[in-house]
């Protein structure tokens, strides 16, 4: 089966505990990796209306505990980056236990409106942005009509393969010359995320740009002077090709890796000391002061 | 007209000087550049404070976008100097605040994560930004390959003279 498919197909396991009177409610269930939270609230809140009548999809947000403080779920991330992000950091493939909430939704720290209505609108702004990295404009996004559009958008919803990769294939990305991968860098551990636009040729304009050359561009400090990162992304550690002599170009690793919103994720997961400590000093100096 | 990563940063501390002169009426708390983490690498942007009309306070950052080779605003606003309320219905903000808002300011404008703070904030979307400016007529030959002179229009036309035009850039040459 071809990667891009298996990928796909790629699932992640949940426990979503719901507390209402004092009890936790618990609902077992595997999402899609290639998805979106706000695409299972519908789910979530029938599920749980079993016990609280007063739900509202528009009031609801996820929870994780990573032990030391309670994270909101931004929900406008894929869900298998999250999973990756913030559950599997010490290489736990296990059940990923998020708690559903429902009062005083933490506008500070993640988009407002979490319902499929304005996820469509954040992942049509991110396959517009995606396509302005690759061909220097955002046409390919903008010139489809609006049943395209429309069907572009369910595939993502109804998870169908074979529409998406239809569209994708035939309407988005066919014969158009690729001038920069769009690539995002996520520094685990950290609410680092490094925008890399990456040109497919090195800078000598013979020889490909492989994602060795990426990571020494972009987190220079992440890999050299002993310090050894890994590069996971949609789950698999790809670290051993940064020393592998046939490494694979970025342009063929973001067309088997890429998310659907045509951007290529890469989680970059470093010892801890190495990363964070200088990184939220700096954003402690930024909060606000009101 | 464009401006790289490298003119960016290397016109940064000069803008940023510039700001505060020419924002002095607006600004009562300091803008000020900060240098991000060496893992960011080759990023710096400015984080400032303005103050409107004695009663919103308008925090905001300006920092490279890569993915569109352009300056980017991030902003939040708050009601109230003393127990300030957050504010992120733009709606709200220019029904109420119509004398200081521009008018067309809510297209322009979206809630993002602030990735230099990890806030919500509004953001200006920064898609046409590149086609503006090099359309921008307003600049001799030499102009145009000067970061400063580059910030300046972006900042009147993109920045915060775009959602509050009252806090206009009026460079001495």
């Amino acid at each position: 089966m071809e990667i891009s498919k298996k990928l796909w197909d790629g699932t992640i396991p949940l426990c979503i505990i719901f507390s209402h009177e004092g009890v936790d409610r618990e609902l077992y269930l595997e999402i899609h990796r290639v998805s979106y939270f706000p695409l299972i609230y519908e789910k979530l809140v029938s599920y749980f209306s079993h016990y609280d009548t007063g739900l509202n999809i528009d009031k609801i947000w996820l929870e994780f505990d990573d032990g030391q403080s309670k994270v909101p779920i931004q929900w406008n991330i894929p869900s298998g980056l999250l999973y990756d992000l913030l559950h599997t950091t010490s290489g736990n493939n296990s059940i990923w236990t998020l708690r559903l909430v429902h009062n005083n939704y933490p506008s500070k720290h993640i988009l407002p409106h979490a319902n499929v209505t304005h996820l469509k609108t954040t992942y049509m702004n991110q396959i517009k942005q995606s396509s302005y990295v690759l061909y220097g404009n955002s046409k390919a996004i903008m010139s489809l009509s609006a049943g395209k559009s429309e069907e572009l958008w369910n595939s993502v919803v109804k998870h169908n393969w074979t529409l998406y990769e239809a569209i994708s294939t035939n309407d988005i990305t066919k014969n158009k010359n690729i001038l920069r991968v769009p690539v995002k860098l996520f520094i685990s551990g950290s609410p680092v995320v490094i925008q890399a636009p990456i040109f497919p040729s090195a800078k000598n304009g013979v020889s490909h740009t492989t994602l060795k050359d990426v990571l020494y561009e972009h987190v220079p400090t992440l890999f050299h002077g002993g310090i050894t990162a890994k590069v996971i992304v949609h789950g698999v550690d790809i670290s051993f090709l940064l020393d592998s002599k046939d490494s694979p170009s970025i342009l063929e690793l973001w067309k088997l890796f890429k998310n659907v919103d045509n951007f290529l994720n890469l989680i970059i997961r470093a010892p801890a000391d190495s990363v964070t400590d200088n990184y939220l000093a700096n954003i402690a100096t930024t909060r606000i002061v009101a | 007209m464009a401006l790289s990563i490298t003119q960016f940063n290397e016109s940064l501390p000069e803008f940023n000087e510039l700001l505060k002169d020419n924002l002095c009426g607006y600004v009562k708390g300091s803008c000020r550049r900060t240098h991000s983490n060496p893992v960011l690498g080759d990023e710096l942007h400015i984080y400032g404070t303005i103050y409107i009309q004695d009663t919103l306070v308008v925090n905001f950052t300006i920092r490279y976008d890569k993915f569109h080779n352009v300056p980017v605003l991030y902003f939040n606003v708050f009601e109230g100097l003393q127990d300030p309320i957050p504010i992120q219905d733009f709606d709200k903000l220019s029904r109420k605040y119509v004398s200081v808002i521009s008018e067309d300011a809510a297209g322009a404008t979206s809630l993002e994560m602030n990735p230099v703070n990890n806030l919500v904030s509004f953001f200006v979307h920064p898609c046409e930004t590149n086609a503006t400016l090099s359309e921008w007529d307003g600049l001799d030959a030499a102009e145009k390959n000067s970061g400063i002179r580059y910030l300046i229009v972006w900042f009147n036309l993109y920045g915060l003279s775009r959602i509050f035009p009252a806090a206009k850039f009026r460079p001495v040459k």
